[in-house]
């Protein structure tokens, strides 16, 4: 069942999505304020900055535990902080970049990124050891990944050419989602959102090559 | 206020935790803001330059919103994407 606000959204967000399997809802949890300072994961020297393409993804995520800011892009996983600027964070050796990254808000050390011909990686350590997570994955072309509202543990990931997928168990395994997705495939990014109206916890925004889409249904 | 350019590539979407309503999405035409969970949308962007390629916020504090442009600068808005200010100069 589709509310009427869901059909205008729909309509005015440039798209929608198919149906999705349901579940319930709890509330927001915020996490912390933001500082400066804090410890840090292996620097390798700073990044070069550089123009990044139009086919290029590029993630972000504020670290609520100290006020730095990670970012995954084509050259890999970064930290900025105020006081050191840019340093690389070391993960596993991959040829085509990252896609995504996420910070739970809740558990700060807990970091996912993800990237195309990589799958999803995980680090409970702020990133000096990771592990992969790609049980239940049809492929490691992970292009998008998210991290539900509240749900710490139940993250979705958008595998190029099949769709989305979740995770309820922090990643430990992954199933296909029956969504179809917007209809831009070129799916770049992914957020989960509590906007009111969802059967289940919430929706998926995708962001893609011709706009913003919102989901048609429940996350 | 009004709708995000249609057609346009769009990098990237943050919603506002503590009000989902609050939605931003940020591409190569700027960053833009909704405060209708995304029916309507208005441009940002007073002292951002440059092409925006991500944005992000600050769950806790969620007015602090953040984003990166193209050529690796880092901008930081304290009022919800109004007014921006450089953070880290790109090259």
């Amino acid at each position: 069942m589709m509310s009427r606000r869901t059909g205008t959204l729909m309509t005015l967000i440039v798209g929608a999505w198919l149906l999705a399997a349901c579940a319930n809802a709890a509330p927001t949890k915020p996490a912390d304020s933001l500082s400066t300072s804090g410890g840090l994961s292996d620097p390798a020297g700073p990044p070069v900055p550089r123009e990044i393409g139009p086919s290029e993804s590029v993630a972000l995520a504020y670290d609520p535990a100290d006020g730095s800011l990670l970012k995954a892009d084509r050259d890999g996983l970064f930290r900025w902080r105020a006081e050191s600027g840019w340093e690389n964070i070391d993960i596993p050796q991959n040829t085509f970049g990252l896609s995504g990254v996420i910070i739970n808000p809740d558990q700060p050390r807990m970091i996912y990124a993800s990237g195309p011909g990589f799958g999803v990686i995980r680090s409970g350590d702020s990133g000096q050891n990771w592990q992969s997570i790609n049980t239940g994955l049809s492929s490691l072309d992970v292009t998008a990944l998210a991290l539900h509202s509240f749900r710490r543990d139940t993250l979705y990931a958008w595998v190029r050419g099949e769709g989305v997928y979740r995770t309820e168990d922090g990643g430990a395994t992954w199933g296909r989602m029956p969504d179809q997705g917007p209809p831009d495939k070129e799916v770049r990014g992914l957020t989960h959102s509590t906007l009111p109206g969802s059967m289940n916890t919430g929706w998926l925004y995708a962001a893609t090559p011709t706009g913003a889409y919102l989901s048609m249904d429940c996350f | 206020m009004g709708s995000l350019p249609t057609n346009t590539l769009i990098r990237s979407v943050a919603v506002d935790p503590l009000n989902p309503q609050r939605v931003y999405a940020a591409g190569p035409a700027g960053v833009f803001r909704s405060d209708d969970g995304g029916l309507t949308w208005e441009a940002t962007g007073d002292g951002l330059a440059g092409e925006p390629v991500a944005v992000t916020l600050d769950p806790a504090s969620p007015q602090n919103v953040i984003a990166v442009t193209a050529d690796g600068s880092i901008w930081r808005s304290t009022d919800g994407a109004t007014i921006w200010q450089a953070v880290e100069a790109g090259k």
